[in-house]
């Protein structure tokens, strides 16, 4: 036995293999045509407009439409390869929109110029007046065929609107397609997604004091599962749904506690006299991250869960002012407020390096959230006086969503809904 | 208590055991690259005679020779024909035909490792052409892929056998192999080759 045993090791190790080493890539864009699809023309034009402002959007894809094409195919035995490989374009899209009583469905399919092939040929069921969430469907086959990322144009945004009322909305990840939730007079603040995206909670005050309430979407039922006299926020779902970390002014001082959404039973997390507050779990639930004031200016801290009585570690040291963090989904690192030179800006740092990129210019970022695959931040600006939404993608695109009724605050991004 | 020393012995070998098996799991075996192999240092010719055979023999080495004299900047063959002519026996014995034979199976190698070279590089070429790097990633980021390729160059299967940590950056990585998907120039390479160097690629992805 013990023979086998090294000889498994051995012989494993006396098999070299060819390495070779790739050092260069573009950072160019994806060139993508997206020819107009077949079909009625007053759906395709929407679906289309859709897909191509999605594509757009995520800043990964440079779009051909059928004016800057030197022929359009509308079916697969029309390509002429040559005329894509003259514009160097990458993917080529067309499609075919089925309208069918009850029914609307898509083809598409995906070729690969360069290869000169197929590459991906995939229908969407959909349901009339649903032209919206169908050309989202697609615009991700397209996206994830392309990148090889999950797209994230299904996904919903949860923020606050303010006009005269207090209203708690959802709309499609390019802003549209709003739907209201909760209206109030009195303030609703730190709405989040529970992990499932089924449920939201928020802090309202609508009956004079903090209620964090858990919100069924679907059915619009909810319920209170926490209410202070003092003020609560910024509650935060764990991964695994079953515990809620929020701030409470318990003792006059903002302080994190962990709340069991079972039993109810209400743990506190931190004990210091300055500000804790804005707490989020890591992906894996094991550590939360909070702002603390405790250093003399707000900084990210980070607590691990796993060890008993493990003292908050700091975790930003660049400038005076590092706040609202976010982790990552594959916890590479966070995403968080920071100032430079009198601007809060978004800002991204890598665990493993020493350095803040900053990925906005404007003055007065705040709020940022994390789309699902972790290639977009929305976050909260204000442009002309009001509060609005805007995104910036990794790769550096930044778009605002269509501007909604009154001042937007506080996004907040869901998970893949399907 | 007495201790019975078998266990002494015992527990050391399933100790070592372990510990290798720990050991060649963490990587600690793994080599990074294949060692390219090295050519020894040329053999210095002289030939001095004049008979009719010991030209003809003079031609094939003189072929034999050839693609060396690219290598070295300094081979010092000698053509010279003299009066005093060595008898061809002594002169075998001088250069000594293992000698020669030696060197004949380098040039071999060398041909080879040129083969090697080149297709190693069109495969990176290949690669490149089709990786698109992400934005907005850490410094420093490396990734390793296992190809395994068929005879005609398809790529059957990608395996991604150390990460970077990010995934968007392996994630590139596998699209651009993908993006590839077979290497037309595959079927140039003979079955030796293929068989010996090409069934199974590592490509190390480094942009820094």
């Amino acid at each position: 036995m013990k023979r086998v045993i090294f000889l498994l090791i051995f012989s494993n190790i006396l098999i070299s293999e060819l390495i070779l080493e790739v050092t260069q890539g573009t950072e160019d864009p994806y060139r993508v045509a997206l020819v107009t699809f077949n079909g009625d023309a007053k759906i395709v034009n929407e679906i289309n407009s859709v897909i191509r402002n999605n594509l757009i959007r995520s800043g990964e894809f440079n779009i051909f439409e059928d004016d800057d094409l030197l022929s359009v195919p509308k079916n697969e035995n029309e390509i002429i390869y040559n005329d894509f490989k003259i514009l160097n374009i990458d993917y080529l899209v067309f499609g075919e929109v089925f309208v069918d009583g009850n029914s609307n469905s898509v083809e598409y399919k995906v070729f690969d110029i360069k290869r000169g092939t197929q590459v991906r040929n995939s229908t969407v069921f959909g349901i009339p007046n649903r032209n919206r969430q169908l050309a989202h469907y697609v615009s991700d086959g397209i996206y994830e065929e392309i990148t090889g990322i999950k797209g994230i144009s299904a996904t919903k945004i949860l923020y606050v609107t303010e006009n005269n009322n207090f209203n708690l909305v959802i709309s499609d990840a390019d802003g549209k397609n709003e739907q209201l939730l909760l209206t109030s007079s009195e303030p609703i603040i730190s709405p989040t997604w529970s992990p499932d995206s089924k449920k939201v909670a928020y802090v309202s005050f609508e009956t004079g004091m903090a209620k964090v309430y858990i919100q069924d979407i679907a059915s619009g039922e909810r319920e209170v599962v926490i209410e202070n006299s003092k003020q609560i926020s910024s509650p935060a779902w764990s991964p695994d749904g079953k515990f809620l970390s929020l701030t409470m002014y318990q003792d006059g001082n903002a302080e994190i506690y962990i709340l069991n959404l079972k039993n109810k039973n209400l743990t506190r997390l931190t004990n210091h006299y300055s500000i804790d507050t804005e707490s989020v779990w890591s992906p894996r639930g094991t550590k939360i991250m909070f702002t603390s004031g405790r250093s003399g200016s707000p900084q990210l801290y980070e607590l691990n869960l796993r060890k008993f009585n493990s003292k908050p570690k700091r975790i930003t040291f660049d400038g005076n002012y590092n706040a609202k963090g976010s982790y990552l989904p594959n916890n590479e690192g966070i995403v968080f407020v920071h100032r430079s030179k009198d601007q809060f800006q978004i800002a991204l740092k890598y665990f493993n390096e020493n350095f803040v990129r900053t990925l906005t210019n404007s003055m007065m970022d705040e709020s940022p959230s994390i789309s699902p695959n972790g290639n977009v931040i929305v976050y909260a600006v204000k442009i002309n006086g009001t509060g609005m939404l805007a995104g910036v993608t990794l790769s550096g695109a930044k778009f605002i969503l269509p501007a909604s009724e009154g001042a937007v605050r506080e996004p907040s991004w869901s998970s893949f809904l399907r | 208590m007495r201790i019975n020393k078998t266990y002494f012995e015992a527990s050391f070998v399933s100790f070592l055991i372990h510990a290798l098996i720990l050991l060649y799991l963490l990587g600690f075996f793994y080599f990074e690259s294949k060692q390219a192999s090295i050519l020894t240092k040329p053999v210095n010719v002289s030939l001095i005679y004049k008979d009719q055979s010991a030209v003809k023999i003079n031609k094939t080495i003189n072929k034999i020779i050839e693609p060396q004299k690219i290598e070295s900047s300094e081979p010092s063959i000698k053509n010279e024909t003299s009066a005093d002519s060595i008898p061809f026996d002594s002169l075998i014995t001088t250069i000594g035909f293992d000698e020669l034979l030696k060197e004949d199976s380098l040039i071999a190698d060398r041909t080879e490792q040129n083969e090697i070279d080149l297709y190693s590089s069109l495969i990176v070429k290949n690669i490149q052409e089709a990786w698109r790097k992400p934005i907005n990633i850490q410094e420093g980021l490396i990734c390793n892929l296992k190809l395994t390729i068929n005879k005609n160059g398809r790529v059957l299967n990608v395996n991604l056998i150390k990460s970077s940590g990010n995934i968007r950056f392996d994630n590139s990585a596998i699209k651009a192999v993908q993006r590839v998907e077979t290497f037309s120039f595959y079927k140039k390479i003979s079955a030796s080759l293929f068989s010996s160097s090409f069934g199974t690629v590592i490509i190390k992805f480094n942009p820094s």
